[in-house]
C-alpha cells in the first residue's frame, strides 16, 4: 500500500462529521456508509494498516466514487479525499484489482493515445495563435469539436491544433501510477505550452492540477469574444463538477447563456453545490447503472425546474444526462446554442 | 460523601466549555486518599465510568460526565498540608484553589508561579491533570514544572505515590510526568508535592499599544532576545478590552489602541527592573507609547482585565475557544494566517493571551457552524505546518480528542492507547476524553 502510505496522516485526520453524507451522490442512490467519503477513507485506512485484504468488494467500493468533489466541499478537515481515492486505486491495481474495462482503457491510450482505441480519432490539426487541447472524449466526438473551433475562428480566433494524447486523468483516477510517469513525459514532450485551452471541463482541471499549466476553459475565451445575441428561450444549466468545484468556472458559462439571450432557470442545486452528472471517476464503465441513477436524480432535479432544455459544456455530462433524459428534457452542449445565436447575427 | 440528589448533581454536569452537559449518575466526594481508593475500586468491580473532577474550570470538556458515570469530585480534598520553607515545597491536597495555595505560600516570602487565568476557582489537582499553564509560564514554566511528588488513585483503588521533595530524582520512569496531563484518563490525582521559588521583591507592568498587530508582534520578538525574559509577555486586542470593561461595568487604565501588549517583569533589584523596562521599551519600536504600572493597585486592576477577558467574552454570546500553540519564532506567521483564515470563512476572530508562549487563545464568539468547522481544520493544519500543537494549556478534553491527530503521528496515539489499556483496561476512567475515537 506505498500510495496510500503517503496520505497515512490526511487518513487520519477525518474527525467523522458526516457532513459529507449529504451530497454525494453515490450515497443518495447505495445508502450504506462505505458510499460515502468517510466511510471511503476508513476502507483505505483499514487497507493502509493491513486490517482490511483487498478484496473486489473494496475494489467496488473504492471504485465507486464519481470523484465529482461535493464531499471536498462540504468536508470539516478539507481532507485531499480523490487524491485518497486515487492512491488508493493505485494500490489496489497493483495488488491485481484492476476493473478489465479499466485495463482495456489504459491498453487503449498506450496504443492510439486515446482512451476510445480509436485511430481515426484524430485531433483536427491546424496552424494557430492558441494552443487547443481537445481530449479524448471531444475527438470522439468530431461534429461538436468542429462546432467548438468553428466558433472560435468565427470570433476571429485562430486555434492551434496539434497531435495529441489523453491528458492522463484516466491513468490518474483509475490507479495506473505506473504508467502516468511515463505517459505524462510524452503527454509534456507534445504540449510544452504553459498556457492552454482546453475544450473538455475534466482535462482542463487535470492540465492543472497534474501539470502546474495554467489553462483556460474553451467557454472562458468565448465570453471575452462573444457579441450579444437574443435566443429568446429558457434553459437550465447543469455545472460539470470540474468547472464548479474543481476549477471555480461557475459564472463564464451562465454569462455565455445571458449574453446571447438565454433565460436561466436555475436547479435546486446549482453551482459549488450541483449535484454529479453520474459520469466521472471510472464508473461509466464499471458500473453504467448506478451512473443511470445518479444521473436520473439529476435529471428530475432539472426537469422540477419547467425549462425544456438543459445545457451544460461538458461532453461526458451530456452523454449521461441525454441518457437519462428519455427524452423527457433536451440536453444539449453548450456550443450548439453559442452557434445557433452566432448564426443568428449574420 | 455521596451526592445521589440529582438536584443538586447540576453544577457537576458541566465545566467552562460552551454547550456542554450531561448529569452523571452520582457524585462521589471523597475526603481522604483513601477513600477515593475505596470508591475507585468499587467503581471497578461494577464497571462504571469515573469522571474525576477538580474546580470544574476546564474549557475541552474534560470533567463533564459521560452517559452513566460517577463524578469522583475532589472539593473536600482541601488541605494544604504542609510548607516546607526548608525544601521550599508545598504539600496539598488535590482540591485546593490554586490561588488559596499561591497566597498561603506568600507568606513565607515563597513563590507558586504557574497562575491560569481561574485561579480563583480552579483546583490544583485540575491544573496537574491538564498541565496548566498560565501568564507566568514563559520565565517559570507551567503545572508540569513544579511537580516533585505525585499521589495518584489507579483506576483499580491501587495508590501510587511517585518522587518526593528531592530536587532530582532518576530513579525509574518518571511518572509523574505520565499523570501530569493525562486529564483524568490514566489516575486520579489525589496529592502533590510542588516546588517553590522566592517571591521576587519588586514587579512591574508595562502596557504597550500597537496600531497593529505586526508591530506588536515583531516588538514581542525582540523582547523575547533581551537578556532578561519577562514572568508575562500577554497580547489584548482593543475588542477583548472594550468586552472586558463592558462586562466589568468600569474603565482600565488601558491605552486606546488596536493591540496591546502587557508585560510582567520581575525581580528584586528596582533598578535592574526599570533597565529593563527601558531596554523594553526601546526595541519596542512600532509602539505607539509604554505605560508602567508600578502600584499594587494599578497592577491589580491591569491584571483583573486580563483575567475576565474569557468570561467577558463568554457574556457576548456562546464562545469558541482554542488554544493552539507554536514555536515561539512562528508566532508572526501563525497570528495573520488564523485572521486569514477567519476572513476566509467569514468569522470574526478575537485574540488574546500567551503571545510570549506562542499560545494565543482564538476567539469567535457565535460562530455558524459549518464555517467554524473548516476554520477549526484550517487552524490546526496551518499550526502543523509551522510545528504547533492543538493545546498548549487547556488539553484536549473531548472536544479536542477527535482532532488529535492533528498534532500526533499514528505511533504516537497508538502508544497512548497502549499506555491506556495497561493502567486502565477496563476503561472506566474519564471515557472518550483525550485519545480520539478509533477508526473502526
Amino acid at each position: 500500500m506505498k500510495n496510500l502510505k503517503e496520505w497515512q496522516n490526511e487518513l487520519n485526520i477525518c474527525i467523522r462529521c458526516a457532513y459529507c453524507f449529504e451530497g454525494c451522490p453515490v450515497f443518495k442512490v447505495l445508502g450504506w456508509e462505505a458510499d460515502t467519503a468517510r466511510g471511503k477513507t476508513i476502507l483505505a485506512y483499514g487497507l493502509l494498516t493491513d486490517e482490511l485484504k483487498p478484496s473486489k468488494y473494496v475494489t467496488d467500493k473504492i471504485f465507486q466514487c464519481t470523484f465529482c468533489r461535493d464531499c471536498v466541499e462540504r468536508c470539516s478537515a478539507n481532507i485531499s479525499v480523490p487524491e485518497i481515492l486515487a492512491a488508493a486505486r493505485a494500490d489496489l491495481v497493483e495488488a491485481g484489482f484492476a476493473f478489465e474495462s479499466h485495463n482495456h482503457m489504459i491498453a487503449n491510450v498506450k496504443k492510439t493515445g486515446n482512451i476510445f482505441g480509436d485511430p481515426e480519432a484524430k485531433a483536427p490539426k491546424r496552424e494557430g495563435t492558441i494552443p487547443v487541447f481537445i481530449g479524448c472524449q471531444f475527438l470522439a466526438r468530431p461534429n461538436q469539436t468542429k462546432l467548438y473551433l468553428r466558433i472560435l475562428e468565427k470570433l476571429g480566433l485562430r486555434p492551434e491544433i496539434k497531435e495529441e494524447i489523453c491528458c492522463g486523468f484516466p491513468l490518474f483516477a483509475l490507479g495506473f501510477r505506473k504508467d502516468l510517469k511515463t505517459h505524462k513525459e510524452k503527454f509534456l514532450k507534445l504540449f510544452p505550452e504553459e498556457e492552454i485551452v482546453a475544450l473538455c471541463p475534466t482535462c482542463m482541471a487535470y492540465l492543472h492540477e497534474g501539470y502546474g499549466k495554467k489553462v483556460k476553459h474553451v467557454t472562458q475565451l468565448i465570453l471575452e469574444h462573444l457579441p450579444k445575441a437574443n435566443l429568446g428561450i429558457k434553459a437550465t444549466y447543469h455545472d460539470p463538477c470540474d468547472l464548479s468545484r474543481v476549477t471555480d468556472i461557475i459564472e463564464e458559462p451562465r454569462e455565455i447563456l445571458k449574453k446571447i439571450g438565454v433565460e436561466i432557470v436555475e436547479m435546486e442545486k446549482n453551482r459549488k453545490a450541483s449535484h454529479c452528472c453520474g459520469g466521472g471517476g471510472g464508473i461509466l464503465s464499471t458500473d453504467e447503472k448506478l451512473s443511470d441513477q445518479v444521473a436520473a436524480r439529476r435529471i428530475e432535479q432539472a426537469k422540477a425546474t419547467g425549462a425544456d432544455l438543459l445545457v451544460t459544456p461538458c461532453p461526458t455530462c451530456e452523454q449521461v444526462l441525454k441518457k437519462a433524459s428519455k427524452g423527457e428534457i433536451q440536453v444539449r452542449n453548450i456550443s450548439d446554442l453559442i452557434w445557433k445565436a452566432l448564426k443568428t447575427l449574420k | 460523601m455521596v451526592v445521589s440528589d440529582p438536584d443538586l448533581f447540576e453544577k457537576y454536569s458541566h465545566d467552562e466549555t460552551p454547550d456542554l452537559y450531561q448529569e452523571p449518575i452520582l457524585v462521589f466526594r471523597p475526603k481522604s486518599i483513601s477513600e477515593m481508593a475505596k470508591m475507585l475500586r468499587l467503581a471497578s468491580k461494577e464497571k462504571i465510568p469515573i469522571v474525576p473532577r477538580g474546580g470544574g474550570t476546564g474549557l475541552a470538556g474534560g470533567a463533564v460526565p459521560v452517559k452513566g458515570s460517577i463524578v469522583l469530585s475532589t472539593e473536600r480534598m482541601d488541605k494544604i498540608i504542609e510548607v516546607d520553607t526548608v525544601n521550599m515545597v508545598v504539600v496539598v491536597e488535590a482540591g485546593v484553589i490554586t490561588g488559596n495555595l499561591a497566597s498561603a505560600v506568600e507568606k513565607y516570602d515563597l513563590f507558586y508561579p504557574p497562575d491560569p487565568a481561574s485561579l480563583d476557582t480552579c483546583t490544583i489537582g485540575g491544573n496537574i491533570a491538564t498541565g496548566a499553564g498560565g501568564s507566568n509560564t514563559l520565565k517559570y514554566g507551567s503545572t508540569r514544572d513544579y511537580l516533585f511528588g505525585l499521589t495518584v488513585v489507579l483506576a483499580d483503588g491501587t495508590i501510587l505515590n511517585l518522587g518526593g521533595k528531592n530536587v532530582k530524582d532518576a530513579t525509574g520512569y518518571n511518572l509523574i510526568s505520565l499523570f501530569c496531563g493525562s486529564e483524568g484518563t490514566l489516575g486520579v490525582i489525589g496529592k502533590a508535592i510542588l516546588k517553590l521559588v522566592r517571591k521576587p521583591k519588586k514587579r512591574i507592568d508595562l502596557l504597550i499599544p500597537f496600531n497593529d498587530l505586526k508591530s506588536a508582534v515583531n516588538a514581542a520578538t525582540g523582547i523575547l532576545k533581551l537578556s532578561h525574559i519577562p514572568a508575562a509577555l500577554e497580547l489584548m486586542e482593543e475588542k477583548a478590552i472594550t468586552y472586558v470593561e463592558g462586562y466589568l461595568d468600569k474603565k482600565f487604565p488601558f491605552p486606546k489602541a488596536p493591540v496591546i501588549l502587557l508585560l510582567r517583569i520581575d525581580g528584586d533589584d528596582k533598578d535592574l527592573l526599570m533597565k529593563m523596562a527601558g531596554e523594553i521599551s526601546d526595541v519596542s519600536s512600532g509602539a505607539k507609547d509604554c505605560f508602567v504600572a508600578q502600584t499594587p493597585s494599578e497592577q491589580r486592576k491591569t491584571w483583573e482585565a486580563r483575567r475576565a477577558i474569557s468570561d467577558a467574552l463568554k457574556s457576548r454570546g456562546k464562545l469558541y475557544h482554542e488554544d493552539i500553540v507554536v514555536p515561539r519564532s512562528e508566532i508572526s506567521e501563525f497570528i495573520p494566517a488564523v485572521h486569514q483564515i477567519g476572513n476566509k470563512y467569514g468569522l470574526e476572530v478575537i485574540l488574546y493571551g500567551h503571545l510570549g508562549d506562542g499560545n494565543i487563545h482564538i476567539n469567535l464568539i457565535e460562530p455558524d457552524k459549518k464555517g467554524l468547522l473548516k476554520f477549526r481544520t484550517d487552524i490546526y493544519r496551518s499550526a502543523k505546518k509551522l510545528g504547533g500543537k492543538i493545546s498548549g494549556e487547556h488539553g484536549i478534553g473531548c472536544i479536542k480528542s477527535n482532532y488529535l491527530n492533528y498534532s500526533l503521528d499514528k505511533a504516537t496515539v497508538d502508544t497512548m492507547r497502549v499506555i491506556k489499556m495497561a493502567l486502565d483496561p477496563k476503561g472506566i476512567l474519564n471515557p472518550k476524553k483525550v485519545l480520539p475515537e478509533k477508526r473502526r
